[in-house]
């Protein structure tokens, strides 16, 4: 607001020569509170109030000369209000900008108007103070809050009601205004509530020289810190991106909708541009990029390159804005040269691979189905862990195979690996074979003492096959040894440390052992922690085709023949039931390897042979036939030798091969261990 | 005996690196050993004070005259290895370092740690951490905690031993504290550079009190001490709750950025097998079968029984225990003659038992239902649905199963179905009983399976 809006424009002249009556007079009717005084050459000498007037009455003065105040400021219409000083007058001459006298303002007026001014002016700043996004809290001297506006209501969770005329720290946290009105300084300052990082600034609220008060401003910067750190690691990203760009082996090449070159790699113009066909590579460049931003879709190409004798592939990706229209084209172009290189070498390595696998046996091993590559999945990760493991399934599904990948692929892999068939070895042997035993205490050699298996193991791996053979009083002994890490010599008083890890195997049912008590339960909780279950060859057919190649390649080479195996034959083997497994399908190849000769295997035979030549069905007259008159003696003795050789075919342990026979295990022992000491 | 024995029985304390500044770690150790019922000495070291809210500050260690058991360390972590020094000097027993900044951080972290390692190596000085949240010993209602909320005064002790890597999940059961579950201890040995997890479970399985020992774990570092562990809780009648996290590729990083655990595989938890290992799902599970244990103890056997008013909802339960593999026995003839003079309706009764809605109009056959299922003998475990909100006839029922809880004859399995909001008068009062209920079915059913397999071997 400037002075012209309130002041009184008169040209009304007062003179100084006037009765003060008049003067009164006409100022009442006009409803004037003053006026300006002139002399009689119309110069500007004065200036009066209604007050002025009232004086001269009382004092019986007679003109306004007597009561006008001669000392007067004047004062431009176009000055703003608050600038108008009136310094000890009450009313002001007002002039405008050629300097003449266009009226008067007086001290009532310009009060009204700084209240009109005062008013709106607050008005508009109550606006900004309740639609500011920034929290706005001001306290008096006590600390008494004054003013709140609402964001600050919300961050404090108060309404104003609440919160005007209580203490600061009642109603918010912060206490830095406190020290505004202390010191009668502001400050900016972040400070964090609860989660949310806040950025305020304090200032003292001063009425002229004199401290009333203090103001925060405070802002939720939270998410402006997040933006923040977010835009650090974008241009983090753009310099990695940059960088890994410019090094590129490949050519890349980021291009707009258009067609223009945003940025691209040295690599790029060496590969893609270099040589003889540059004119009609930028031709191409302009149809691939046209054909990505029209259909929207990847670009695959391969080319030949710049030199001729190589090849490169192109490949140009749509980078799509959020309403899926093109916006950029990243396009990247490969030299293949290496890669063939490669791969040629690859196909080499793969070959010479291949033959050096088939002829390693025992350690290939076929996995195809989904199946047995989990379970061969989990005990490679088994291995690495140090634990006891038991492997269970039917004979010949492998446990044995899984146990040697198992060791060889621990962290005891260089250290001693025992294998143990407790079918093999006699209940009355198996404590000293086991354990060992101390001088005088095995009846069979009272003289010597002897380490056993166990001991022969420390610090590596035992693998215990058929555990369920092991008798019960071993079994209290072998929990000692998975517990306490302990063991004791058949014989010996003191125990000894002892550092083994277990693998155990099993064919037969341990559960149902346990409930026969043939097995302690204990021991068996124990070992079952974490038990590996192989599935019989029958529930896994995927796997048959891959093991019939593997083992038909492995006896091509030993038995030096081709034998054509058809899709028939195939079929056959998979409908196979293969009651014996793995171990069965392996007798029935290397039998065909080793029986017939070159491109002598047909459907036929082989369909007689898996119902018939593998199961041992035929009947004693068939099996025992005599064509040559020798001595009896020498006769059974053949005989023996030749039935515990065919069922060691089948069989896995002497305890079972005297079974099938209908002897005692012992006897087929002592036969085998007489032979044996023949030779 | 465990070595780890003397962390928790420690005459004096002394926090190295306590603060007068209560909204940090540093501070926050020695108002929750000041809030809780510690009776020793406490001491406190920093050099950068002579006091600490009234107490005497020591400038270093060595500056205490008096033997120190237990020392608590909460400086940077470039600064631990030098106290750990003075520690060992001193012969104090137990080091625990709340510090982080180790193997979790980094290479130079790692390098840190083995440095930690080769300090307390050969010497009487058992080190528990670094990184670690501290511990609770709720039979003597203290702690050494960092925590902003922490009421030792407020502990219930129980039954229930936890063991847990990192705080957050292991607080997050220890929770149900106020529900009535009852622990004996908590232990969280960070980093485990010294005292392992294997410590912490061999404790537990000495400690008299625990019978229950929870496991919520990122990795197992000596797999088959585990094991061998696991066999003798068993042996000695005390289950054993494992829940392992970390099985994704991306948490297995997360896990290595936490604890320093920096193998890449998670122990293929599905493959073990033993009786004694309690498996679940959910913290939910692992605190329902916490809470049966250490209310019930042993299972009284595996007769279970569904008390039920809501035909439907007693049939999904019948589904339910048949998944967990929990016992039906049908209901006796004489039983099933007095439920029928009891409830006036003609019809056959069965396991599950629906009284039908014929307790509306006579709210007697709810409580008198109970009465003869308690007292007939037949069943030990008796599961309870509140079917929906009905406000009176969960309250009377609600009423009487407290009754019947505190005569420990039977177990009980008290279930809330409703989907709204639960906050009938019926749970209030179930709450206050402190007995255990629950809100979900299937972890109702689950968990009383888990427990009825909770038993001493033969």
């Amino acid at each position: 607001m400037i002075v012209k809006d309130v002041m009184n424009r008169t040209s009304i002249k007062h003179y100084e020569n006037d009765y003060i009556e008049d003067v009164a007079k006409r100022i009442i009717a006009r409803g004037d509170e003053g006026g300006l005084v002139y002399n009689e050459r119309d110069e500007l000498t004065g200036c009066f109030t209604y007050k002025d007037l009232l004086k001269g009455i009382v004092e019986k003065g007679e003109t306004l000369l007597h009561v006008c105040t001669r000392h007067y400021k004047l004062v431009n219409e176009n000055s703003v209000i608050e600038e108008v000083h009136f310094e000890k007058n009450d009313v002001c001459p007002v002039t405008n900008r050629n300097a003449d006298i266009t009226g008067f303002i007086t001290k009532s007026d310009y009060l009204k108007a700084i209240a009109k001014t005062t008013k709106i002016e607050r008005n508009r700043l109550d606006a900004i103070f309740n639609s500011a996004h920034n929290g706005i809290l001001s306290i008096d001297l006590e600390g008494q809050i004054t003013a709140i506006n609402p964001p600050a209501e919300k961050m404090a969770l108060v309404t104003k009601e609440e919160a005007i005329g209580k203490f600061l720290t009642d109603v918010v946290t912060p206490s830095g205004l406190l020290d505004v009105i202390r010191t009668g300084e502001g400050h900016t300052e972040k400070y964090k509530v609860g989660k949310r990082m806040y950025l305020t600034h304090r200032s003292p609220i001063y009425d002229e020289q004199r401290l009333i008060g203090a103001v925060g401003v405070f802002q939720d910067i939270s998410e402006i810190e997040i933006v923040s750190s977010e835009l650090d690691s974008v241009k983090q990203l753009m310099n990695e991106m940059d960088t890994i760009i410019s090094h590129s082996s490949d050519g890349i090449c980021i291009v707009n909708a258009e067609g223009e070159m945003i940025k691209k790699n040295h690599k790029f113009g060496e590969l893609y541009f270099g040589g003889l066909h540059e004119a009609r590579r930028r031709e191409d460049f302009l149809t691939i990029i046209g054909h990505v931003v029209k259909k929207g879709e990847p670009y695959n190409a391969i080319e030949p390159g710049t030199d001729g004798d190589n090849s490169l592939i192109i490949t140009a990706n749509p980078v799509k804005n959020a309403t899926g229209c093109v916006e950029r084209i990243v396009m990247s172009v490969k030299d293949m040269t290496e890669i063939d290189h490669l791969r040629q070498q690859l196909e080499k390595t793969q070959g010479v691979l291949k033959n050096i696998q088939n002829e390693k046996r025992g350690t290939s091993f076929v996995a195809t189905s989904k199946k047995m590559k989990k379970i061969v999945d989990q005990a490679m990760q088994l291995a690495k862990v140090d634990v006891t493991i038991l492997l269970t399934g039917e004979k010949g599904v492998g446990k044995e195979t899984i146990a040697n990948r198992i060791q060889m692929a621990s962290l005891r892999k260089d250290k001693p690996f025992i294998k143990v068939d407790c079918d093999a070895i006699s209940e009355e042997q198996m404590a000293y074979e086991l354990f060992g035993y101390e001088i005088g205490a095995c009846p069979e050699a009272p003289e010597s003492e002897k380490k056993g298996l166990f001991e022969q193991a420390d610090g590596g791996t035992i693998l215990l096959d058929e555990i369920g053979r092991i008798p019960l009083p071993l079994q209290v002994k072998l929990l000692r040894v998975l517990q306490e890490q302990q063991l004791s010599r058949v014989g010996a008083i003191e125990s000894r440390k002892i550092n083994v890890r277990i693998i155990a195997t099993t064919s037969q049912n341990l559960e149902a052992l346990v409930a026969t008590q043939k097995f302690r339960e204990d021991l068996y909780f124990r070992i079952n922690v974490i038990p590996i279950m192989l599935p019989a060859l029958r529930e896994r057919p995927e796997d048959i085709p891959d093991l019939v190649q593997l083992y038909a390649d492995l006896f091509a080479v030993r038995y030096k023949k081709r034998i054509q195996l058809t899709e028939e034959m195939m079929r056959a083997f998979v409908h196979h039931e293969w009651p014996g497994n793995i171990r069965e399908l392996v007798y029935v190849l290397e039998k065909i390897y080793a029986t017939l000769s070159e491109n002598r295997l047909t459907e036929e035979w082989l369909l007689d042979f898996l119902e018939n030549g593998s199961s041992h069905k035929s009947t004693i007259e068939q099996s025992i036939t005599v064509n040559k008159v020798i001595p009896l003696k020498q006769a059974v003795a053949e005989l023996e030798r030749q039935l515990i050789e065919k069922a060691g075919e089948t069989e896995i342990s002497y305890r079972q091969i005297a079974k099938v026979l209908e002897v005692s295990p012992s006897t087929i022992i002592r036969k085998v261990k007489k032979r044996e000491a023949h030779h | 005996m465990t070595r780890l024995k003397a962390m928790l029985t420690p005459a004096s304390i002394a926090i190295v690196g306590a603060s007068n500044n209560y909204h940090q770690n540093t501070g926050r150790v020695i108002v929750n050993l000041q809030k809780s019922n510690y009776s020793g000495k406490l001491y406190l070291v920093n050099p950068k004070h002579e006091k600490i809210s009234g107490m005497t500050c020591y400038p270093s260690l060595s500056d205490i005259k008096a033997e120190v058991d237990l020392v608590c360390v909460v400086v940077p972590y470039l600064k631990v290895a030098d106290i750990v020094k003075e520690c060992v000097e001193k012969k104090v027993k137990a080091v625990v370092i709340i510090s982080a900044g180790f193997s979790e951080s980094g290479q130079a972290g790692i390098e840190r740690e083995n440095e930690l390692k080769k300090i307390v190596e050969n010497s009487d000085t058992m080190l528990y951490g670094p990184n670690a949240p501290g511990f609770y010993h709720f039979a003597e209602n203290w702690g050494i905690s960092f925590s902003p909320r922490f009421d030792p005064k407020q502990f219930k002790a129980g039954s229930v031993g936890l063991i847990s890597h990192g705080g957050s999940l292991g607080r997050a059961v220890l929770d149900a504290n106020e529900k009535g579950v009852g622990f004996s201890y908590w232990l969280s040995p960070g980093n485990e550079v010294d005292i392992s997890l294997s410590d912490c479970f061999q404790l537990l399985l000495e400690d008299e009190s625990t019978k229950v020992i929870i496991f919520i774990i990122e990795g197992i570092r000596d797999e088959e001490t585990f094991f061998r562990l696991l066999h003798e809780a068993y042996l000695k009648g005390k289950s054993v709750i494992f829940f392992s996290i970390g099985h994704s590729e991306i948490s297995r990083r997360a896990v290595a950025k936490h604890l320093g655990h920096h193998e890449n595989y998670a122990f293929p938890l599905d493959l073990i097998t033993h009786p004694g290992l309690l498996k679940v799902d959910s913290l939910n599970e692992i605190v329902s079968v916490s809470w049966l244990i250490d209310t019930y103890k042993m299972p009284k056997g595996n007769r279970t029984v569904i008390f039920s008013w809501a035909g439907a909802i007693s049939i999904y339960l019948t589904d339910l225990c048949e998944k967990y593999d929990i016992n039906l026995p049908p209901i006796s003839e004489k039983l099933e003659e007095q439920l029928k003079s009891v409830t006036k309706v003609d019809k056959e009764f069965m396991n599950p038992i629906d009284l039908t809605t014929a307790v509306y109009n006579d709210l007697d056959i709810l409580t008198q239902g109970l009465d003869l299922i308690c007292e007939s003998g037949e069943f030990d475990n008796i599961i309870i649905p509140f079917p929906f909100q009905v406000d009176y006839e969960n309250e009377i029922l609600s009423r009487h199963l407290v009754k019947k809880m505190s005569e420990r004859r039977n177990l009980f399995i008290p279930i809330f179905m409703t989907q709204g909001y639960s906050d009938e008068l019926a749970l209030e009062i179930l709450k206050d009983a402190q007995y255990p209920f629950f809100f979900d079915e299937q972890v109702a059913v689950k968990s009383l399976g888990l427990f009825l397999k909770h038993k001493k071997i033969r």
